[in-house]
């Protein structure tokens, strides 16, 4: 009963988030507090959070990738707390849980990398991790020439330049 | 799209010929993420092997992965003092094995680069063992790595 009840009070309680395209999210406040993403935006001179009260412009997320992040934020909502003392930790753990992974498969990868970037804009720190982990696990076990068509980078060295690093390490 | 359309067709007619860019079809690549990511990115690799793939990659991988390929090397080479000779045990030579290193593979046994410049790369070493090639290790040897290796944190002599 208790439960229902102060579910209901924080349901009231929204912010509105407005992506670069002007599309605009309703969230709840919990999910800002527990992402502590009003913190940020409280301090940082460049959110517009104070200016407008309970809704704020982010500049360089956009609708699609936002809507993502937020349906991450959502399904965490009752996660415990990580601890940021042992960062080393937490890093050098690459499972990924199995949610997660699923999030992140459903995704091409430009959103990916969209996620990541809004992650650390954002500053959500274990959304940024595992999608730093699911990149390492695109990375590993490839050759160069593999790595070079899955992530679409132009080979930039000359074959001189190439035998010098070859010859080096 | 249709505010871009409405612009261009009060300047131009010929609408349909004109190329529009709209920033939603430039996609996120890899190349956008800024190198504190990317350096979080290259920390979780597992293997030396996955390092030195990345190395060929391109100019920009190859500065920021350099220094993890070099943070703790395995060492099996004899130190001598005069010239400094450094040889990696490393699992990826196997893979990629360039005819020069197939020399070396074959002469020395240690299936790796004799002319490893330390000079250059000394400096990402942050710890070093040295506990297999001791015998041939003396002040002078320790002398000329510390010379080089400006970032040396640890070193183990194994007495």
């Amino acid at each position: 009963m208790d439960g229902y009840t102060s579910n209901n009070a924080s349901e009231n309680e929204t912010i509105t988030l407005k992506s670069s395209d002007g599309i605009e999210f309703h969230i709840d406040t919990r999910i800002a507090n527990r992402y502590t993403l009003l913190n940020n935006w409280n301090s940082g001179g460049t959110y517009w959070f104070t200016a407008f009260k309970k809704s704020a412009c982010l500049p360089n997320v956009t609708g699609k990738v936002l809507e993502k992040v937020l349906e991450w934020c959502e399904h965490h909502i009752n996660d415990p707390l990580p601890n940021y003392d042992d960062d080393d930790s937490r890093r050098r753990n690459t499972v990924i849980d199995d949610w997660d992974q699923n999030f992140l498969n459903r995704v091409d990868q430009d959103m990916l990398f969209d996620i990541i970037l809004a992650a650390n804009y954002l500053d959500i720190k274990l959304l940024l991790d595992i999608g730093c982990k699911t990149v390492a696990n695109m990375i590993k076990g490839k050759s160069p020439e593999e790595l070079r068509s899955s992530f679409n980078i132009v080979n930039d060295f000359t074959p001189e330049e190439e035998e010098a690093i070859r010859r080096e390490n | 799209a249709r505010k871009y359309h409405k612009f261009f067709s009060q300047i131009d007619g010929r609408v349909n010929s004109v190329v529009i860019i709209n920033p939603k079809y430039i996609k996120t690549s890899i190349l956008h993420m800024p190198p504190e990511i990317m350096l979080c990115i290259f920390e979780l690799l597992p293997s030396k092997k996955d390092f030195y793939s990345c190395l060929f990659v391109c100019k920009t991988w190859y500065i920021m992965v350099t220094p993890f390929l070099y943070k703790s090397p395995q060492i099996y080479q004899r130190f001598s003092s005069m010239d400094v000779v450094v040889a990696f045990i490393d699992s990826t030579t196997t893979k990629h094995l360039s005819t020069t290193k197939l020399k070396y593979a074959l002469s020395s046994k240690t299936r790796l680069p004799l002319n490893f410049p330390i000079e250059k790369y000394g400096s990402f070493i942050k710890i070093l063992d040295l506990s297999i090639g001791f015998d041939y290790i003396t002040d002078f040897t320790v002398q000329a790595i510390t010379n080089s290796c400006n970032n040396l944190r640890a070193i183990n002599l194994n007495n």
